[in-house]
């Protein structure tokens, strides 16, 4: 038997190009038209299963209830309870907003001074902005441009979305484990779909100012745990978004996905503070 | 007196089962109202009570109030919601637009007093006024799609306006909220109430709803007490499932007295009042 080998023909293949518009949306949505399969029960069981390994983990230890959020849970160790003040920190609550004001009202002539105007109105932004006004001016600058390309990449590629889709922007997620000693907590970026009690039907989206990693599939999974804990039926899709380069990382919510997601979870209960899970 | 916690998805269920409602007999409203003048008043002004300061302390409440987004999503929302059971609106986002737009014709028609929320939001700057629309949007999505209105023989009461009772002896304004009341026929009296509240259910919850109900039962010309509160947090995605019985009353009299007590006594002068 004579084995052909074929010599491959070099391709030039196109410059890779965010997604953009119907693409972007069609990305979202995802090709099925069925939903994937997570065993209602077994959605339904995953808070009772978190709970009772939370407390398997922790014994009888009389420790202080512990907060994980998705990026303590991705990390793999647990961190303050706010993060700290930084450059980083105030682009992403800047895009952020110019985020959530472009899904209510469409891009803005002046994003930034939009989000500057919602940020002085929130009392508890104060110190935010206090922050932003002792930082240097070249900072400010390099802050203000970074911010407005995200803004800007923003208003050319994120679709509109119907409000029919019922989105929703900033959702809280809290969810209290083996008697209010472990707590989950977790804010959705954007929710889009009915929630619905028996079927899932929401794509959770998690926006990023910076180029896409594992950590970001991390804390969206978590994120999905914790709203299937929350409510009994899990997200049919979660989707992370990075403004900075426009990667679009998509799944569909499945049960081995729920699992890896508990597995992470529970391996950051029993990490020690500021010290990364083995 | 017993609680229990519920999923989101047996919120109506919860709700619509009809249980026996206890109404407060003469007696039993000077037993209550005595109770909680044990903590005696302290000047002319009264003292709020409710659920914010209950769970944030009294002291909160000298605070001067201020609008913002977040403060505004609950009046919009729950009007908002109203639109959308009563079918005038197609999904949340066009039901607080709608919203938005009537309290900022009120108020530039001079129907609003200063300091409203339509005044508030006439005077706001457009992308905060979009703001408030989307946490109002989402507040209301949240509240819509967890209960099952058709399920309802009656459309419940959104939104009503809280009861306030003035107790002068014990020198306390108490008001009490709930977002959504259910009502069973035509009947009005034992409505169940939903109140929803922030965060994960909490061993506070107990007086948050205990006190509502107790101002209902004071503020209800017939002394009819809510026959079950709920407190709903749609964070947690649980409730807290409050039958209310003599003893939830009687309990929740209690805890404010002692509440407004040891607040009182750890202020030596220049309390926390708000005016008659």
């Amino acid at each position: 038997m004579v084995l052909l080998h074929e010599t491959p023909t070099p391709k030039t293949c196109a410059p890779w190009q965010p997604l953009a518009g119907a693409a972007l949306l069609d990305a979202l949505r995802g090709g099925r038209s069925s939903r994937p399969s997570v065993e209602g029960a077994f959605a339904l069981r995953v808070r009772g299963e978190l709970s009772d390994r939370c407390g398997e983990l922790l014994g009888t230890s009389d420790v202080a209830p512990l907060t994980l959020d998705r990026g303590t849970v991705a990390r793999g160790y647990r961190l303050g309870e706010r993060a700290d003040l930084s450059v980083e920190l105030l682009r992403h609550i800047f895009t952020s907003t110019i985020f959530q004001l472009q899904v209510h009202a469409g891009p803005a002539a002046d994003p930034i001074e939009d989000a500057k105007a919602v940020l002085e109105a929130d009392p508890s932004r104060r110190p935010l902005l206090e922050y932003l006004a002792t930082l240097a001016p070249a900072v400010r600058r390099e802050l203000r441009d970074a911010i407005s390309s995200d803004a800007r990449h923003l208003a050319e590629r994120w679709p509109s979305l119907n409000p029919m889709w019922l989105p929703r922007t900033g959702v809280s997620m809290a969810v209290d484990l083996d008697g209010g000693r472990v707590r989950l907590r977790g804010t959705c970026d954007l929710m889009v779909g009915i929630p619905n009690r028996s079927s899932a039907s929401v794509c959770m989206v998690s926006l990023k100012t910076t180029p896409l990693t594992s950590f970001h599939r991390d804390e969206a999974r978590h994120l999905a745990l914790v709203e299937t804990a929350r409510c009994g039926v899990p997200p049919f899709r979660i989707a992370t978004y990075s403004t900075a380069t426009g990667e679009l990382h998509a799944e569909y919510v499945t049960e081995a996905l729920l699992k890896d997601a508990m597995e992470h979870t529970l391996a950051a209960v029993t990490a020690p503070a500021g010290v990364p899970a083995p | 007196m017993t609680t229990t916690r519920v999923a989101t998805a047996q919120l109506t269920h919860t709700l619509l089962t009809e249980r026996a409602g206890i109404a407060l007999s003469a007696p039993d409203r000077q037993g209550l109202l005595g109770i909680l003048a044990q903590t005696g008043a302290t000047g002319p002004d009264l003292l709020r009570v409710d659920g914010f300061t209950l769970r944030s302390g009294f002291d909160a409440a000298a605070t001067p109030f201020s609008w913002n987004p977040r403060l505004a999503k609950r009046t919009l929302g729950l009007a908002a919601l109203r639109t959308l059971v009563h079918g005038e609106a197609k999904n949340p986002l066009e039901a607080c637009e709608a919203v938005v737009d009537h309290a900022i014709a009120r108020a530039s028609s001079g129907a609003e007093r200063s300091g409203s929320l339509g005044s508030w939001l006439a005077s706001a700057q457009t992308p905060v006024r979009t703001m408030a629309i989307a946490y109002a949007s989402a507040y209301a999505t949240e509240l819509w799609s967890a209960l099952e209105w058709s399920a309802m023989a009656e459309l419940p009461t959104i939104g009503a306006r809280d009861d306030t009772v003035v107790h002068r002896p014990a020198g306390l304004l108490l008001k009490g909220r709930a977002e959504v009341m259910i009502h069973h026929g035509n009947q009005r009296a034992f409505s169940p109430r939903l109140l929803v509240l922030g965060g994960t259910p909490q061993p506070e919850d107990l007086l948050t709803l205990g006190a509502a109900a107790l101002t209902a039962a004071l503020a209800d010309r017939d002394g009819h007490a809510p026959s079950v509160m709920v407190g709903w947090h749609p964070a947690a995605g649980q409730a807290v499932v409050l039958p209310v019985d003599h003893i939830v009353l009687r309990r929740a009299a209690t805890g404010i007295a002692r509440r407004v007590a040891t607040w009182r006594s750890s202020v030596s002068e220049g309390p926390v009042t708000v005016a008659a």
